[in-house]
């Protein structure tokens, strides 16, 4: 009776008031270890927020902001703050992902056609690989678009302007984060049905909060930049640029 | 406005009484401690006042409001526990939050509050954390943050400090003293120590068997104590204690200490001891008393010497504790670190006689305090 109560009540060693944050992949694994309940609900909510289809966005938007009050370590409350989230980008979120639809569909038929034409002459390597890399460009430009979305609610035009910018500053650990995204899935396909709980308790959460750790402090950097108008407040707000490949902020 | 008001307040549990019928007035933004030792009611009286425990008889009267019957909830107090009592699976934000969510307060209204006590507290970097890793210290100051976010009228601390090391709690002292001063509320304190008690209250309450002895400013209390319990456990080291007998000299009023005549301060006036001439009393001295010589500051007198038989000594520092036997009576004086003496050594000391208690040995009453009422 009385150790499970102390596993609770014991007085634990304190935390130290100004530890270092913990930087990277030490980041992410400490937020995952503090939030994972959290995910779990959060990953459950979108799903069920998805059902409708035209819903994804807007759920998706909202997935992005909750998950950025875990990376930025504030208190967060899934269901409510996902419920907000979700009323408030419901329509700007479906605009932005028609808009980022047509640039990604665009990119991907455009890859498509010079791919099969490549096969037949290799006169059409070059535009393949030109189409090819505005497909992965106009990827990364959504994920950063939508970080801006969930998590700024910038004009337009600031949006658009601090996504492109934030693609070519530091584009290396979005494209990590998109990497796992993926390996988690092709993991969860290959080895279906078995890991069909995975996916419905913390695939899309988990995968997205790596997608925010990538994403939020270089987005909100370039929108900072985007935003200022002068040329001193520009020298101020440089985005920093890092060369590693992983997600560290 | 949040003056209480204790009329006979009586507590029971089946045959035991363990409040008797007590009556204390709290003004409006006081800051009252209440002490005792242990199992003597302290903590019943505040569950009482906080609506956690039912009344068994007298009244109870916040603001001007008799709330024997109102729920704990409906009292505007907030209280802090001893155990701190947080929420294990909720953050600290959560755990400070709560409170005002179930009241169904907006939620700008709950995080600015919340944020501000964080403030306050300074455990602003703890808001997402989770109690389990939280030091004492830490958790504290939660449970008082806790209390803070309500702005309660009234703020009920059962020995919050008691489970932190030394250090901290003279920092959470000057703390609470300083909430006590930006909150506007009126505090009720239950402790043992008495360093809080005298540090941090307006007035001191002193308990014993679910009666309170005496009630007034810490240094009051001190001074002149009502009676030999309140004598004896205020106080540390302990007040001494020694049997003598009252006699009228050509000087006036004395004592006699196994054949040794000890002068009396004029504040012990002849009409307190007229009726005690002859028999025996029991004189109260306190540590501070002795004296290895006189200085030129001292009244001669009311200056006594005694000598005593050096049991042990405890160095503390600044001071030390002389722990000696004066007619077979064990007595603790404190001296200068610089006072040498070994166990058994023979010490002569002086006795500022001016700082004299006498208390009747059957009502144990002070002398001064005149006869039960
Ligand atoms: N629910 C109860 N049922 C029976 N007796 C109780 C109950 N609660 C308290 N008591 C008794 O009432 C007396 C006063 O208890 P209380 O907790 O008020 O003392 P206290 O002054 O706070 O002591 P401490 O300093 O140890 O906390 C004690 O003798 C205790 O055993
Ligand atoms: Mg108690």
């Amino acid at each position: 009776m009385k150790w499970w109560l102390n596993l609770y009540f014991a007085e634990g060693p304190g935390i130290a008031k100004d530890l270092p944050r913990a930087t990277g992949l030490r980041l992410v694994w400490q937020t995952i270890a503090r939030e994972w309940w959290n995910l779990i609900i959060l990953n459950v909510v979108f799903i069920t927020a998805s059902l409708p289809i035209v819903t994804i966005p807007a759920a998706y938007a909202a997935m992005v902001r909750v998950t950025a009050t875990m990376v930025e370590d504030e208190p967060c409350e899934p269901w409510r703050d996902f419920r907000e989230a979700f009323i408030t980008l419901l329509l700007p979120s479906l605009s932005l992902s028609l808009l980022c639809a047509a640039m990604v569909g665009l990119g991907a038929a455009a890859t498509r056609a010079y791919a099969q034409a490549a096969t037949e002459s290799l006169a059409f390597a070059v535009p393949l690989a030109i189409a090819a890399a505005f497909l992965g460009l106009v990827t990364l430009f959504t994920t950063f678009a939508f970080t801006l979305l969930a998590t700024q609610r910038p004009l337009l035009p600031h949006l658009l302007k601090a996504a492109a910018i934030a693609v070519l500053v530091r584009p290396l650990p979005v494209l990590a984060a998109l990497g796992a995204n993926a390996a988690l899935w092709v993991f969860h396909i290959a080895a279906y049905p078995s890991t069909i709980l995975l996916a419905v308790l913390v695939n899309f959460s988990f995968g997205t909060l790596l997608i925010t750790f990538a994403t939020l402090a270089t987005a909100q950097a370039s929108l900072a930049y985007a935003r200022s108008r002068n040329e001193e407040e520009r020298i101020k707000t440089i985005p920093p640029i890092q060369t590693g490949a992983t997600a560290s902020n | 406005m949040a003056a209480i008001s204790l009329r006979k307040l009586r507590k029971t549990f089946g045959e035991l009484t363990v409040v008797h019928d007590i009556d204390l007035e709290i003004a409006d933004k006081e800051f009252i401690i209440l002490v005792g030792p242990s199992g003597c009611g302290k903590s019943t009286t505040l569950r009482m006042i906080a609506g956690l425990e039912d009344v068994s008889s007298g009244d109870l009267i916040i603001g001007d409001l008799i709330v024997n019957d109102v729920a704990a909830k409906d009292r505007d107090i907030a209280m802090v526990f001893q155990n701190y009592a947080l929420y294990p699976h909720m953050t600290v934000y959560k755990n400070m939050a709560f409170g005002l969510e179930l009241r169904r307060a907006p939620r700008d209204e709950v995080d600015r509050k919340v944020r501000e006590a964080a403030e306050i507290l300074d455990i602003t970097y703890l808001l997402n954390r989770k109690p389990k890793a939280l030091s004492g210290g830490q958790r504290q100051r939660v449970a008082l943050g806790r209390a803070m976010v309500r702005s309660p009228e009234v703020f009920l601390l059962d020995e919050p400090l008691s489970n932190l090391d030394a250090k901290l709690r003279a920092t959470m002292r000057a703390e609470i003293t300083k909430l006590h001063r930006s909150l506007n509320a009126t505090f009720i304190y239950v402790t043992h120590d008495q360093v809080e008690a005298m540090t941090m209250a307006d007035r001191i309450v002193v308990m014993q068997d679910g009666h309170i002895q005496q009630v007034a400013k810490p240094q009051d209390l001190y001074d002149n104590p009502v009676n030999l319990f309140v004598a004896s456990f205020i106080g540390a080291p302990q007040m001494n204690f020694y049997p003598v007998t009252i006699r009228e000299t050509d000087a006036g009023f004395a004592v006699d200490f196994g054949g040794t005549l000890l002068p009396l301060p004029p504040r012990l006036t002849p009409e307190n001891l007229a009726p005690y001439e002859g028999q025996e009393v029991t004189l109260g001295l306190r540590p501070e008393a002795f004296f290895e010589r006189m200085t030129s500051e001292h009244d001669p007198d009311m200056f006594a010497q005694l000598d005593g038989v050096v049991d042990y000594a405890e160095p503390m520092g600044p001071e030390i504790h002389l722990n000696f036997a004066v007619q077979g009576h064990s007595t603790t004086a404190r001296l200068s670190p610089r006072f040498a003496a070994r166990p058994g050594d023979t010490v002569t000391l002086h006795v500022d006689m001016s700082m004299a208690h006498l208390f009747d040995p059957k009502s144990e009453r002070s002398l001064m305090a005149g006869p039960a009422a």
